[in-house]
Formats: structure tokens, C-alpha cells, sequence
């Protein structure tokens, strides 16, 4: 089999790669996505809450709502996917090997592929929680997954442990359902997640944040009958004496995403060590030719609509580099952070003098700051000239923001060869 | 007296302060943020999102919503009623299930599309 | 129904010896006290096939250790079990360490051992080069290997059942009373007779003891060992065990691969008041995490997925005691198998047997003897498969199309194969093992739901009776609506 675009992945950001593309002039039968689950729309088909389209488009969605747009735009170009279909490899040579009950065992030859893997959940294994290992331990996602999708409560006294968003959320969704939460610990002196959803999932509904608070045992032989909360110090590290049995039958951990780049590491892709993505330049094109990255597999977003945002214009590059008009990613020019930045995307340009915008007119550059900011000074240089500085008010470190380059700062940045974008006080 | 509100209409999430003697409102920056507060202080209300039983050949459940925000008061008693309630596909998204769900002019909807 | 041999235990020992003995035309019961194969020590330990240099000359361990380790690489050829003979290494730091690993290696010809070398600094790091720039000579041991414990005894196991041996779980033996014709042995409910009885019973061997009234002439004394469990992306961190010099509380904690491609640290070694505790402790990790920097200082334990915990029966005497018992006759005791346990199995089983032969048990082979581990043959997960057999397998069963887990690639075909194997699985830790789905980087928080799914449908029962473990270790708690 041979196709034009393979994206790997129909969750928001596969899906907004396949339109994007579309939309540029990639004929739908040389598009194929291939999607894990039994139908497309990946975690959205999960999250019933809304929350969702309120940028892209001007509404309050649920997960299923969202996706579901796009979906039937996928239905109306007849662009080509495969469910419950997994990609066991991706080659150098873009190859990718997948299985699926409707096509068994098959090898597609792409030129252009799209990495959309998204992300997967931190697990109990990864902090250092004493103890047992009984029933009665969850990831948010999938609490959520059993709930949402299967119809099952995963426990009746809930303690959550990580005050992100999905925490927040799935203490709304199982209170509820007929659970106790009896309260959400979080290490950070802050919360994680929006004051929105503090707001509407837990003082709503009076439940307890406790911060500076982590879980430490687990105690329980068969079932989970409570858990050790203890609270830590400036570095995280539980303080001695401090611990509190709760008594519980379930601990739900919210404790952070991590993309999810098996894939892409076995093809030899290089990772960012700030992002757990891909190095990509404006593209989003990896450090293998041809192969592009986007959505919470690149970086983890928060809001779904810029994954959309991104995720089309990575589905435009795609169309490009099927017309040969994306040189290989092989001089980069190094996009450097400074310290009030604690990562970029894209880390590098390619870019070509004579090519600039011939794909995309703008370049949207993402970041996320180290620390909060009452008010902030953004720029971006070039051998020390200024190209842009932006003053934004309110910089948290826990969202993601975004500055445009436009093409005469681009074609500076080609010139010099450096760039360098930094955050400080305003 | 003076009353601080985080707006949950958007992720923005405005700090919203309220003098309960003027009625001034400070902080929104959108006029969804001065509905969100007036309410707050008379009658709050939420959106209820939550899933029924269908009869499918593919899912067990179907997710439904609040077509607009109920009394927060009403939110458990909106969540029995809908333990209750069984469907069969096909199902459109946007459909109603039950209309003058727990108050007249409040419909409860289908939020996904389930064709068989 | 009376059986000619009563197997107690079905850890590693208890295991083996039922495989040797499913060769033959005898009527064989295995009890188990847990839910499943491997339900103690042997479900949690370093996974390593000791060379032999470290058991002091003359004793048993020493001869059954060196013995076993021979043996492995065709035992695990003929039962499609992964074994890497990835050699090993004693890694010395000063002059001190320099004269400890002489005397192993003294020891280990002495045993039997073949092929062992000492390495000076420069061979060390050439081999791995990412031990401490602090060490200074390491015993070479090329015989060493690593293998997966309770695949091995599941192996074993699924073999001797098929061949007829009939397993109890759920078994945990409270009396045993002498019959004219032998044994019966009971746990409150049920009673199983048998002529000759082994004993293999891990932790629990003093206390069996006891219940024929013939206590074993040392302490069993109950350590708890610690580990952490790297992801895969930190295979290459070392490709041979790295063992630190050994101490009086054993071999010390190391840092080795697993037949899977992950890597493993640990184990401490605290005497637990509880024998059934295996819980880990924060003071524990600690401890291993200490340890393992000393072997690798850039080891990256970040990048830990898990941590567990395993009981071993250390013996006061610090030496294997399986013998038949002076007071009752017919009775084995496979005792204080501690390390090189895993290692000295199949030299274990082969003792025992011998034992038995001694005590007068007529060994006649059975023609109709199965080789593998079911009657279809071993069994391979797909992810093992080659491109050619993964598509024969589809055509054959489409389920081998839907993968399940995603970090291990584990398909619907492989769960449902667990579910219904000779020994077959029916909770999701019981499928986890047999098939490593849930042992990835997620650790089944992507595979939890569709595994439920999955054993649902095959028991016919409802999800939320799906349990983790047995008893009352459900997953769920119910619908909600």
C-alpha cells in the first residue's frame, strides 16, 4: 500500500492534520489515518463535560460535541481511516507497519506521515508511594474511561491525588455519580488545574484541596482501605511526621501526561528532553524528513482548540512536502530559550529564502514560562535585533501561550541564523 | 459587603469581585463574566453533562447535557432522574430525550450521534 | 481420587518438580495456597541464573546451583520460554573487593563454574560502560543468564498439566495426617491423599514441617527484598547483571537487565515480622536507589515504571535442605530455597526426583509424554512473533489484529489464549503475567478497561465482578446506572 499522508492517530489532532491537508490539495483517497480505538475522536469520546470549542468555535462543547465536527467533515471529504488498527513501526524509510481486524496485517508507504499519538497518564509507579499493590487504583483517564464509556464506578470513598484539570473533573463526574471524594491533594503550593474547574468541580460540590500534600502509602490487602497523605516541602519531599491516614477504597492519580513516543523514538527521532516531544522546526517537521508531529504527542496542550489550530497547519505543511516544497529538516537553526522560558515549540527553523511563506503565511510559535508573571515582557531576537516584543498580562506557567512570526521576521532569523525568545518582567 | 466569584464560563476563569451593596462588578473582562456573577448571587446555575443507558450495538452509553444551565440546588436530583432513562440508537446529536427536563424550557439532549 | 505424589507449593521448586515428574506414568497433584502458579517468592525476585561462584564448595546450593545453570538454556528452549545468557559481572572497587572476587572465582572453578575471568579497569568499562569510573576489576562470569520466574514456573506448570497433573488452587494446607497408604492432606475442606508428598513450600516450609511433627533443624528466617522496575528506554543501561561484591546479608543490590528488555535494581534484604508482607517502603527505595547509583551513577531512576516487593525463606544454615525426612517416610523437604533458587531448579527437580527413585517410586515413562506446554505446542505472544507467523496467526484468529496494550503490543488473541490455557487465567493480574499486558510504561491504564472487557466476556460474567487478584480484589465498584 502506498499513501501521500499517514497520520497515526484520529483523536483532535490527527483528525485537524487530515482536513488541513485536504484542504491543501491532497487528494482524500492518498490520505489514510490509522486510529487504535473502534471509532475516531480519541480521549474527546470520553469527556462529557463541556469546556470544549470556545475559541475555535465560539461555543461550549462537550468532548464528543468537538470532535464530532470534525468527524463528519472527515466523512464528507471521504477521507480514508482504519479503526481499531494499531501501528506496531514506523521505519526510517516511512514505512509503517499496522494491525487491524479489517485489514489484518498490513505495510503502508508513506511520503509524508503525521506523528498523533497523543499522550498517556503518569502511573503509580513512577512516585515513589509506599506500600501495597491492591485493586482500587486508577488514572484519572481511566476512572473516566469506566465511567463514561463502560458505566462503572470505580469506588465509592475517592481520594485524588493532583489537582490537573482531569483530576478536577473526574471529582465533579464522581461525585456525581454517587461517590464521596474526599478531598484532592496536589504537591505544587498551587493548583494545577484552572480556578475555573477549583470553581465548578470541587467548591461546588465542597470538596477539599489540600497543597503541599502527596499521597506516600497505599494500605490494603486485597482492596485499597486508605492512603498515607503527608504533606512536603519546597522540593516535593514528604516531611516526616506529617502523615494522615484517610481511609478510602480508592486512590484516582492525576499526576501528569507524557507523550507518547515509542514510535517515534524506534524511528530514530530526535525528543526534546523539556517537552517529551519531538524536535520540530516551523513545520512541526521531526528530524526525519517528511515526518510531522502534532498535538499532545509534540507537547501537552490544555485546551483542545489550539491542538486543532496547530494540527491544521501541520496537515498544510504535509500537502507542501507532498508538492516538494518543504526542503529536509537538515540545517536547523536553533530556536534558544531563555531562562523565564521553560520550553518552545517549534526548537528549530528550516526555513528557505525563496520559499518563506509558501505554505504558511505566519509561523506560530507555542511556549510555556517557568514561573507565573504578573506582567510580561515576550522576545524574540535575532543576533540581538528585536523582532517582537509582546506585553501580556498574566502569565501563568500553567498555560500554554503562543506569539506569531511573521515572514520579515522569519526571513531575519534565515539571514542570522539564530533566534532567541525570552520572558521576563515587564 | 464584598463578594469574590472566579467565573466559570470560559477558561479564563475572570476573578470576579462583587460590592453587594452597590452592585458593582469588577473584573470580568466579558459580559458573560457580569451574567455569570448576577446569577451566582441570585440563583446559580450549571449545566449538567452526564450519560444515559442506550441500546446499541457498539456502546452502552450515550452522553447527554442540559441544553441550559439548571439550578445547582437540582443537580443530584437531575442525576436521578437520568439513572433512570434508557434509549435505543439511532440517536442524533442534538436530539431531545427529555424535554422540560426538571424545569419547563430545559431540555435534555444528546451530545453524540449513535447510529445503530 | 489417591495420588502416588503430593506436591505442596507451586513456586519454582514445587513447579519443576512436577514438570520431571509428568514424564512419567503417575497420578501427580500439585496444591497451591494461592490463586495462581507462583504466588510467592518466586513471583518477585532478581530473575538472575546464578553462575555457581558465590555458594560455598561443598554444599548443595553449590553443586544443584552450577548444575541448574547448565541446564536452563535447553530447558527454556524446549518450553518457549525467553532466557538471554547475558554473562555477569562482580564489580570490585579496592583492593578489599579485589581479594573478595579472587576467592569467588577460586570458589566458583571449585564448583564447577566455567569459564570465569577477571577484568581489570579498562576490560570493565570497554564491556559496560556505564559502571562507576570508580571500579576497579570485576569478576567475569559468561555462564550467568536471566530469565522471567514465574513465566518459567507458568512453563513448567501449563507442561505438567497437561500431561496430567492435576492443580489445586486456593489450597492452603492446614493439617497433614499420616494414612496406612501415605498422606491426607487437607486445608479445612478438602483432602487430597497421596503416597509421597513434596513439600516445596517457600516461606512456609518451617510451618508445613511442623504439621508432621518432624520441625526442620534450622530457622527459616523471612527477608523481604525491594526492587524497582526501569522502562524498557533504559535497557541499554547495562547488558550484563552488575553485582557489587557480596556481604554477609548476601548478594547486595544490583542492577540488571530482564528477559524483557527492562531493567531491574534492587534487592535490599530487611527481615519482615509479617511473612506475607510485600509491601514496599519508602526507606526501601531509598535504600536500592543508593545502592544502585554506587553500580551506575547516571542510572536514570527517574524512569522507573514500578516498584514491588518479594519474601525469600532464608535458612539460619544458609544452605538448600532437601532431603526426605528421618521421622516420615515418603516425605520430602524442599527447604530454604532461597537464592540461587531460580538457578538450581532444574538441578532441584532432578534431586528430588532421585530421592524419590531412592524411596522406592517406579519411574516408568509415559508414551504418550507432551514435550510443550499445551498440546498445541508453546505458546508465543505476538509481539514475539515474526512478520510471517503474525500474519498466519490473524488468518487464523483475527483477534491477534486488535491489540489490547499498547506499550507491550499485546493482542485480544494473546488475553484470550491466557484465559484459556491449561492453567488458565481469570483475574487481570493472572492474564498481566502470562501475557505482560499492563507491565508496560502505563502500566494498564490504557489495556485496564479493555482486559476487564475481555475476561468478562470469556468467564460470562459481569465487569464489575472482574478482580485484580482473587477474593474480594475487585476492580469496580458497581454501575452507575
Amino acid at each position: 500500500m502506498h499513501k501521500s499522508v499517514v497520520i497515526i492517530g484520529g483523536g483532535p489532532a490527527g483528525l485537524a492534520a487530515a482536513i488541513g491537508a485536504y484542504e491543501s490539495g491532497v487528494e482524500a483517497n492518498d490520505i489514510l489515518i490509522i486510529e487504535r480505538e473502534k471509532e475516531l475522536g480519541g480521549v474527546l469520546n470520553q469527556c462529557v463535560h463541556t469546556g470544549f470549542g470556545l475559541t475555535y468555535f465560539g461555543e461550549e462543547l462537550s468532548g464528543g460535541e468537538y470532535a464530532s465536527r470534525f468527524i463528519e467533515k472527515i466523512e464528507e471529504y471521504a477521507i480514508p481511516y482504519v479503526t481499531e488498527a494499531t501501528v506496531l513501526s514506523v521505519s526510517k524509510s516511512k514505512v509503517i507497519k499496522f494491525v487491524s481486524p479489517q485489514l489484518g496485517y498490513t505495510k503502508v508507504k508513506a511520503d509524508a506521515v503525521v506523528l498523533a499519538m497523543g499522550c498517556r497518564e503518569r502511573s503509580r509507579g513512577t512516585l515513589n508511594i509506599a506500600g501495597t499493590r491492591p485493586s482500587g487504583i486508577f488514572s484519572a483517564g481511566s476512572a473516566q474511561r469506566f465511567v463514561n464509556i463502560e458505566g462503572y464506578l470505580p469506588g465509592k470513598r475517592i481520594v485524588i491525588l493532583g489537582s490537573g484539570d482531569i483530576g478536577l473533573i473526574m471529582a465533579r463526574r464522581l461525585t456525581l455519580e454517587g461517590a464521596k471524594v474526599l478531598r484532592v491533594c496536589e504537591m505544587k503550593s498551587h493548583v494545577s488545574g484552572s480556578a475555573r474547574n477549583v470553581e465548578q468541580c470541587l467548591n461546588d460540590f465542597d470538596i477539599p484541596l489540600y497543597l503541599n500534600s502527596t499521597v506516600t502509602k497505599i494500605v490494603g490487602e486485597e482492596r485499597v482501605t486508605g492512603v498515607v497523605v503527608s504533606k512536603v516541602d519546597e522540593n516535593f519531599k514528604p516531611i516526616r511526621g506529617t502523615g494522615e491516614l484517610v481511609r478510602c477504597d480508592t486512590l484516582v492519580l492525576s499526576i501528569g501526561l507524557i507523550p507518547e513516543n515509542e514510535l517515534t523514538t524506534e524511528a530514530g527521532i530526535k525528543l526534546d528532553k523539556k517537552t517529551n516531544g519531538a524536535v520540530v522546526d516551523q513545520y512541526f517537521q521531526t528530524s526525519l524528513s517528511g515526518v510531522f508531529a502534532c498535538g499532545n504527542v509534540l507537547h501537552v496542550h490544555d485546551i483542545v482548540d489550539y491542538v486543532t489550530a496547530e494540527s491544521i497547519n501541520v496537515g498544510k505543511a504535509c500537502a507542501g512536502y507532498v508538492k516538494g516544497l518543504i526542503k529536509p529538516n537538515k540545517t536547523k537553526i536553533p530556536f534558544e530559550i531563555s531562562d523565564g522560558v521553560k520550553y518552545v515549540v517549534p526548537q528549530t527553523f528550516n526555513f528557505d529564502p525563496k520559499k518563506i511563506d509558501i505554505i504558511l503565511k505566519r509561523f506560530v510559535v507555542y511556549f510555556r514560562v517557568s514561573r507565573d508573571y504578573e506582567k510580561a515582557k515576550i522576545t524574540i531576537t535575532s543576533n540581538g535585533e528585536e523582532l517582537l516584543s509582546v506585553i501580556k498580562n498574566n502569565i501563568h506557567s500553567s498555560q500554554m501561550h503562543s506569539v506569531i512570526l511573521t515572514k520579515k521576521m522569519a526571513q531575519v532569523i534565515e539571514k542570522n541564523k539564530n533566534a532567541k525568545i525570552s520572558v521576563t518582567e515587564a | 459587603m464584598e463578594k469574590q466569584f472566579i467565573c466559570i464560563i470560559c477558561p479564563r476563569s475572570c476573578p470576579i469581585t462583587v460590592d453587594t451593596e452597590t452592585m458593582v462588578i469588577k473584573g470580568n473582562k466579558c459580559m458573560r463574566g457580569r451574567q455569570y456573577v448576577n446569577s451566582e448571587l441570585t440563583e446559580p446555575r450549571r449545566t449538567l453533562t452526564s450519560t444515559i443507558r442506550i441500546e446499541s450495538e457498539k456502546v452502552m452509553l450515550l452522553p447527554v447535557k442540559t441544553d441550559r444551565p439548571i439550578k445547582k440546588e437540582d443537580l443530584f436530583a437531575a442525576m436521578k432522574k437520568i439513572s433512570k432513562i434508557s434509549v435505543k440508537a439511532p440517536i442524533k446529536i442534538g436530539e431531545i430525550i427529555v424535554s422540560d427536563f426538571i424545569e419547563d424550557g430545559t431540555n435534555l439532549i444528546s451530545t453524540k450521534t449513535i447510529l445503530k | 481420587m489417591f495420588y502416588d505424589v503430593v506436591i505442596i507449593g507451586a513456586g519454582i521448586s514445587g513447579a519443576m518438580c512436577a514438570y520431571k515428574l509428568s514424564k512419567y506414568k503417575l497420578n501427580i497433584a500439585v496444591l497451591e495456597a494461592g490463586i495462581d502458579v507462583a504466588a510467592g517468592s518466586t513471583r518477585a525476585n532478581s530473575a538472575i541464573i546464578h553462575a555457581g561462584y558465590d555458594a560455598k564448595e561443598g554444599t548443595l546450593k553449590a553443586k544443584l546451583n552450577v548444575k541448574g545453570c547448565e541446564m536452563m538454556q535447553e530447558l527454556t528452549d524446549a518450553l518457549g520460554v525467553h532466557y538471554k545468557n547475558c554473562g555477569s559481572l562482580v564489580v570490585g572497587f579496592d583492593d578489599y573487593d579485589r581479594e573478595q572476587i579472587e576467592i569467588l572465582k577460586k570458589r566458583g572453578e571449585t564448583n564447577g563454574v566455567k569459564g570465569l575471568r577477571i577484568l581489570d579497569k579498562r576490560e570493565l568499562h570497554k564491556m559496560e560502560p556505564n559502571v562507576s569510573p570508580s571500579a576497579v576489576c570485576a569478576l567475569f562470569a559468561p555462564t550467568a543468564g536471566i530469565v522471567c520466574p514465574y513465566d518459567l514456573a507458568f512453563a513448567l506448570s501449563e507442561n505438567a498439566a497437561t500431561n496430567g497433573a492435576e492443580f489445586y488452587f486456593n489450597f492452603k494446607v492446614s493439617s497433614i495426617e499420616k494414612t496406612d497408604n501415605g498422606y491426607a492432606v487437607s486445608d479445612g475442606n478438602d483432602t487430597v491423599c497421596g503416597k509421597y508428598i513434596i513439600s516445596a513450600t517457600g516461606i512456609y516450609c518451617d510451618e508445613i514441617a511442623k504439621m508432621i511433627d518432624d520441625p526442620l533443624p534450622f530457622e527459616i528466617i523471612p527477608r523481604r527484598g525491594e526492587y524497582m522496575l526501569l522502562d524498557k528506554a533504559e535497557g541499554k543501561t547495562t547488558q550484563r547483571t552488575l553485582f557489587v561484591t557480596p556481604n554477609e546479608n548476601g548478594k547486595g543490590i544490583l542492577v540488571t537487565p530482564t528477559a524483557d528488555g527492562n531493567i531491574i535494581v534492587g534487592p535490599n534484604a530487611n527481615v519482615v515480622d509479617e511473612k506475607g508482607d510485600t509491601s514496599v517502603t519508602i526507606e526501601g527505595l531509598e535504600e536500592i536507589s543508593e545502592g544502585a547509583r554506587r553500580l551506575v551513577p547516571n542510572i536514570n531512576l527517574g524512569a522507573m515504571i514500578t516498584s514491588f516487593a518479594g519474601v525469600r525463606p532464608t535458612p539460619s544454615t544458609r544452605d538448600f535442605y532437601i532431603q526426605e525426612s528421618e521421622k516420615c517416610k515418603n516425605f520430602i523437604h524442599v527447604a530454604g530455597i532461597e537464592s540461587p533458587g531460580l538457578a538450581s531448579s532444574p538441578a532441584i527437580g532432578d534431586y528430588v526426583v532421585d530421592i524419590l527413585k531412592k524411596c522406592g517410586l517406579k519411574l516408568v515413562e509415559k508414551p504418550d509424554y507432551i514435550p510443550t506446554r499445551s498440546k498445541e505446542g508453546n505458546f508465543k505472544l505476538f509481539y514475539d512473533m515474526t512478520d510471517k507467523e503474525r500474519k498466519a496467526a490473524i488468518e487464523k484468529n483475527p483477534l491477534y489484529a486488535k491489540v489490547v496494550c499498547r506499550c507491550e503490543n499485546i493482542t485480544e488473541g494473546d488475553v484470550v489464549n491466557a484465559i484459556h490455557r491449561p492453567i488458565p487465567a481469570y483475574t487481570s493480574d493472572m492474564v498481566k503475567r502470562r501475557t505482560r499486558s499492563g507491565m508496560g510504561r502505563c502500566q494498564g491504564g490504557f489495556c485496564n478497561t479493555k482486559v476487564a472487557e475481555i475476561i468478562a466476556r470469556e468467564l460470562g460474567i459481569p465487569v464489575d465482578q472482574v478482580q485484580k487478584f482473587g477474593k474480594n480484589s475487585n476492580i469496580l465498584c458497581g454501575k452507575t446506572k
